[in-house]
């Protein structure tokens, strides 16, 4: 689940970032003109990726039941963060690879 | 074909669905508020039971457990017809039963050692889920209040996602201090980020009282033969009636063993006695439903007076197992730790879209033109539903801690005082001007709150008691800038309306 969370929020995050509205707040080497067209697509991608690694703990659908509840978690601390602190989230997309790759590596 | 006549019905459509959105959520957004509330409460019903009987911090395994209160009840209880035993489990540690001794049927926690009743007599977190789909109203009103409410609560969010145009597009947009747009994107953001778990908690919770509000297959297929049907939905059961003839109930805890080895190791979950110290007597023996998220896989049944299995049963037709795993959805008895504080959250974000949508619907005419009387009254109603029902929640806590231990119908005068001071609220909301109602009863739902947590044992009980005191005392905190700014508006000369009405 540690790297489902990681996925996820690195999909929200890269589909907060294909926004018009979002994209000063947070700005970064992504929005190169070669990668800016591929956050959206890519956001949707890493979203599914973090669906499909909710696999091994899918216990007859508790693991997509816990998916769903985890997109208000990761959803609403992108929505706060972008309106009081939107470079913590930026800080947090690098948590976020950590907790992925953390999480792809002990299983969990 | 050109585009505007498909961009004219389009907006009309929209137009349709606002209206529906907005009336749907307004004549039920009380009744919803309330059910939401005490629902996203009752995802921690075990642990409130548990904070609101401090005293009670033994545990045992869940058969030890059993064996304790049936000898308990063997000993205290005769003539009874039936008792119906929860056993504790990795959330609550006292036994739930209910029993009938002398007189008509009680529910009581038991303790899990001595299989007593415990000192403290409350409803504890049954009184929120209780509240959550009977609404405290007689049967079979409140139920079909909560189910019709239920329904309403899908046109909303169905209608919602239509008439709330940009949702997706402003899926993280949340833009403070601005007045009305300021709650369109709180609203917005709350129903749009956890609409997955929004539809399957209101579709779910629809459906957990199909019996009510879909009984036409069931009319169609048995008529007015309850019986037939009953047997037929349970083919594992045993009904037979008590033989008159006195006979005392064998050692249960063999018939426990027998059952967990049956389930395949899974604890056991409940444990129904009928007609204890008859002839007749039956022990039924449910697993429990921790482990999946079916509810009621299977059961087995024991002869009461010699302890051999009459039947047993597990359950794998496909129809029953599906309406099973979506009352089993809705109940979240299968979450783990982590999966239900996504409940949790989850639920506290629809309950506060709903707040939201009742605010919203005001602020948006206020900004627009001079409140009508029917939208002041409404005004005034929110003010009283949205810090009411709060509060009444806060105050059962209160009572639970103030009311003495030995006073007679103690579960009952939490119970009161939990909606006498909900109604008082609602009073002081209708007769207080808005402007200062808010910051009043929010106030008052602050130190309500910090009240429950600081009156009882902070740190009796393990962590469960710490958290939830925790959580009262992070409410208070979180109310305090909402209800300083309030009053800081409340000196402030009188804000200019944004939006001039039309002359």
């Amino acid at each position: 689940m540690i790297a489902a969370a990681g996925l996820l929020y690195l999909g929200l995050f890269a589909i907060a970032a294909s926004m018009g509205r979002h994209r000063r707040a947070l700005s970064g080497p992504w929005h190169q003109p070669a990668t800016a067209p591929l956050l959206a697509p890519v956001g949707w991608c890493l979203i599914l990726r973090s669906l499909l690694a909710m696999l091994p703990h899918w216990q007859g659908g508790v693991g997509l039941v816990s998916w769903i509840g985890l997109l208000p978690l990761l959803g609403g601390a992108l929505l706060l963060g972008l309106s009081y602190r939107p470079r913590w989230l930026v800080h947090g997309a690098a948590a976020a690879v950590l907790l992925s790759l953390a999480g792809a590596l002990i299983g969990a | 074909m050109s585009a505007l006549p498909s961009a004219a019905v389009r907006e009309g459509m929209r137009q349709c669905m606002a209206w529906l959105h907005g009336w749907t959520g307004l004549l039920l957004g009380h009744v919803l508020f309330l059910m939401c509330l005490t629902g996203t409460l009752t995802v921690f019903k075990a642990e409130i039971s548990r904070w609101m009987r401090p005293e009670t911090t033994a545990s045992a395994a869940p058969a030890d457990a059993m064996v304790a209160a049936t000898r308990w009840l063997e000993r205290n209880t005769s003539g009874s017809t039936g008792w119906f035993l929860t056993a504790p489990d990795s959330h609550q540690n006292a036994v739930q039963a209910t029993y009938d001794g002398t007189g008509g049927y009680v529910t009581r926690a038991l303790d899990p050692v001595s299989g007593a009743p415990v000192a403290r007599e409350t409803l504890g977190g049954e009184f929120f889920y209780r509240f959550h789909f009977e609404l405290e109203l007689p049967y079979p009103w409140g139920r079909l209040l909560a189910s019709l409410a239920g329904r309403v609560m899908l046109t909303a969010l169905g209608t919602g996602i239509i008439a709330h145009k940009r949702i997706f597009k402003d899926i993280f947009t949340f833009r403070p201090t601005k007045g009305q747009r300021s709650w369109l994107d709180g609203h917005n953001a709350l129903g749009v980020l956890a609409l997955p778990f929004h539809i399957m908690i209101t579709f779910t919770g629809v459906l957990t009282l199909a019996s009510l509000n879909l009984p036409w297959g069931m009319a169609a297929g048995y008529g007015a033969d309850v019986a037939t049907l009953y047997s037929d939905l349970t083919p594992g059961s045993v009904t037979r009636p008590a033989l008159g003839e006195k006979a005392p109930l064998a050692p249960i805890a063999p018939m426990l063993a027998h059952a967990q080895r049956h389930f395949g190791g899974a604890p056991i979950g409940r444990v129904y006695v009928f007609n204890p110290g008859d002839k007749g007597a039956v022990v039924v023996v449910y697993p429990s439903d921790q482990k999946a998220i079916g509810y009621m896989p299977g059961e087995i049944s024991f002869d009461g007076a010699t302890g051999a299995v009459l039947k047993a049963w597990t359950e794998n037709r496909p129809a029953v197992r599906a309406y099973q795993t979506v009352y089993g959805l809705h109940m979240a008895r299968f979450a783990p730790e982590l999966t239900r504080w996504l409940y949790f959250l989850g639920g506290a974000m629809l309950t506060m879209a709903i707040a939201t949508g009742m605010v919203l619907w005001i602020v948006k005419r206020r900004e627009r033109a001079p409140l009508s009387i029917g939208n002041r009254i409404l005004e005034r109603l929110n003010v009283g539903m949205l810090t009411g029902a709060p509060i009444g929640a806060a105050a059962f806590l209160i009572a639970n801690r103030l009311l003495p231990l030995g006073m007679a119908d103690r579960a009952q005068a939490e119970v009161s005082a939990a909606l006498w001071s909900a109604g008082a609220v609602m009073v002081a909301g209708l007769a207080l001007r808005p402007a200062i109602g808010w910051p009043v009863l929010l106030g008052a739902l602050a130190v309500a709150c910090a009240c429950a947590a600081l009156l009882g044992p902070i740190w009796a009980g393990g962590p469960v008691m710490v958290t939830i005191n925790l959580m009262l005392l992070g409410v208070a905190l979180a109310l305090t800038p909402l209800i300083l700014r309030q009053t800081k508006r409340l000196s402030a000369p009188v804000p200019l309306r944004r939006r001039m009405a039309p002359a």
